[in-house]
């Protein structure tokens, strides 16, 4: 289960704002979502647009631990002794 | 500090002498007057070294000596210090760096830049390792910018994914600003506009994308997807 929550939000000088999303506190997730002012503007644009960034996130870190999980204790095979 | 020696004079010196019996024109009073008048040529009543002595061993005049230092100690202007080349020069340090050692950094012996990483990101050609970094659903307007690594000319910088949402399927190109091609998180921004790819010196492309509803579509990259032109190398014509 994956916690997001959006750590910034600001104004670009561009007229476009962007939401820094971060999962489970870890800020090695940070995920940067920039959106255009109508879509910041319509509640349900932005609800919608600001979900979707939220899943992104949440998987991508979701991936990240499957691979630790599956790397981290992964041993090669033993060297081959020579005579 | 003020100078506040206050010498007394010669002549009530003399005054003094006579008053206590000796002769002003006897040999004592003017061996008094010679050894007197002798530290006279060097200093005033006042404690001060007279401008027209010269330090032992020299021949100008101290005031010559002096002319270019002022009241701190400190020379008047670097026109002024004998050996000019900035070799000798203690090189700075911080971080930034300041000063000499920031040239002497950022350029080569032919005075060009050292290398890319000292250009503008705008000026500075890359390519993606990525075939494509742009993909959009058809379900939604968000694009999502993968993770990727660019190819610069003295090397690799990673960026972090992101995704971006013009509110509607359009065609857009995707860019961010890194003027010290730091890496890592960026905030992505988006345009219709070609030209605003370039309108910042730390402007970096990521590539173009045209979203379409109902298809799933990628752009940017190496290769430009199924939905836009390659990223990377410079600005991406529309």
């Amino acid at each position: 289960m994956h916690t997001t929550e959006v750590i910034h939000f600001s104004k670009l000088s561009n007229g476009q704002f962007c939401a820094v999303i971060r999962c489970c506190g870890n800020a090695s997730t940070d995920w940067s979502h920039t959106m255009a002012a109508e879509v910041v503007a319509d509640d349900i644009k932005r609800g919608s647009s600001i979900g979707i960034a939220r899943q992104q996130c949440a998987d991508l870190h979701e991936a990240a631990i499957k691979a630790e999980s599956a790397l981290i204790n992964e041993v090669s095979a033993p060297p081959v002794e020579h005579p | 500090m003020s100078n506040t020696i206050k010498q007394r004079p010669v002549e009530p010196i003399l005054a003094e002498l006579a008053a206590a019996g000796f002769n002003p024109l006897g040999s004592f009073c003017i061996a008094i007057r010679d050894l007197i008048t002798r530290a006279d040529k060097i200093a005033n009543n006042n404690g001060e070294i007279q401008a027209k002595a010269n330090v032992t061993g020299r021949t100008e005049q101290i005031s010559t000596t002096l002319q270019n230092v002022d009241s701190a100690g400190n020379l008047s202007s670097l026109a002024n210090v004998n050996t000019r080349t900035t070799d000798l020069l203690t090189d700075g340090t911080g971080s930034p760096l300041a000063g000499g050692k920031r040239g002497f950094v950022a350029l080569d012996t032919n005075n060009r830049l050292a290398n890319s990483f000292r250009a503008n990101p705008v000026n500075v050609s890359n390519t993606p390792t990525s075939s494509t970094t742009l993909s959009n659903d058809g379900i939604s307007t968000s694009i999502v910018i993968s993770a990727y690594t660019s190819q610069f000319p003295p090397g690799s910088v990673s960026y972090n994914s992101g995704s971006i949402d013009p509110g509607s399927f359009t065609a857009e190109f995707v860019y961010f600003d890194d003027p010290t091609f730091a890496g890592g998180a960026v905030t992505f921004q988006f345009s219709p506009t070609a030209s605003t790819q370039t309108a910042a010196e730390g402007r970096v492309p990521v590539g173009q994308i045209t979203t379409v509803g109902g298809a799933a579509k990628t752009g940017g990259g190496s290769s430009g997807g199924t939905g836009g032109h390659a990223g990377g190398r410079g600005f991406i014509q529309g």
